[in-house]
């Protein structure tokens, strides 16, 4: 879903990048969108497997109380964040859709 | 991610203010022990800790909580208490007992179980701090 949607134009082709002041081609630039997604979406579901890792590590008595809530919460705040960013993503491309043709 | 770094680092200082508990548990579990493996009654432990930080690639030192360093032993005198008939009673009838002393301990205790509150505190703030950012554009 969330790679379909950026390969959405989100900036024209060939326009000049603000930072490097080089042209940036749109292969480049949905690339860079993909793969920073991609690592993201990664990172939260790597959060949520070493929570539930964790969960069963403190049963196993591994690991003291504080550690396993910490992990849970940083699973869940990486989780609202990414429903966060697809909420927005989802809301541009209806946004999008509801152009008049 | 940024705001993880004070998550871990909280998380580093929870750890070690239970560690530092497990030690002051164990100076008054011991309050009144007359034998040890090194022979002689029990000694007081304290617990040492150290900061802890990184240093980056670019010679950037960022913070990175608090470590446990080890433990060491407490070089005050024993307190010694007239009781011939004890079997550990030396040759004067003197009991060598542990140099804990059970209000200082219960006070470490109160120290102890504030600091670690505080990391909660901090740990939420940080917390809060990621929520309020999410809500940034909502509505």
């Amino acid at each position: 879903m969330i790679d379909k949607i950026g390969r959405l134009p989100l900036r024209p082709a060939g326009q000049e990048s603000r930072k490097t002041g080089r042209k940036v081609s749109a292969e480049d630039f949905y690339k860079v969108v993909g793969d920073a997604v991609r690592e993201f979406v990664y990172s939260v579901n790597s959060s949520v497997k070493e929570a539930d890792e964790n969960i069963k590590a403190f049963m196993r008595n591994e690991i003291d109380v504080h550690t396993l809530m910490i992990s849970l919460e940083r699973a869940r705040l990486l989780l609202s964040l990414f429903l966060e960013l697809e909420n927005r993503v989802i809301e541009a491309y209806r946004e999008i859709m509801r152009a008049p043709m | 991610m940024e705001i993880m770094r004070a998550f871990s680092i909280s998380a580093s200082a929870l750890t070690a203010q239970r560690f530092r508990l497990d030690i002051i548990a164990n100076n008054l579990a011991n309050v009144n022990t007359t034998r040890t493996a090194e022979g002689g009654p029990y000694r007081r432990k304290v617990p040492v800790f150290a900061e802890r930080v990184e240093v980056g690639p670019d010679g950037r030192v960022s913070p990175e909580g608090v470590s446990v360093i080890g433990v060491i032993e407490d070089p005050t005198p024993f307190r010694a208490v007239y009781d011939p008939h004890h079997p550990d009673a030396d040759k004067n009838g003197y009991v060598w007992y542990p140099n804990v002393n059970p209000v200082q301990e219960m006070v470490d205790m109160i120290d102890a179980l504030r600091a670690y509150e505080a990391n909660v505190r901090a740990l939420e703030a940080a917390k809060n701090m990621f929520r309020r950012a999410l809500e940034i554009g909502r509505g």
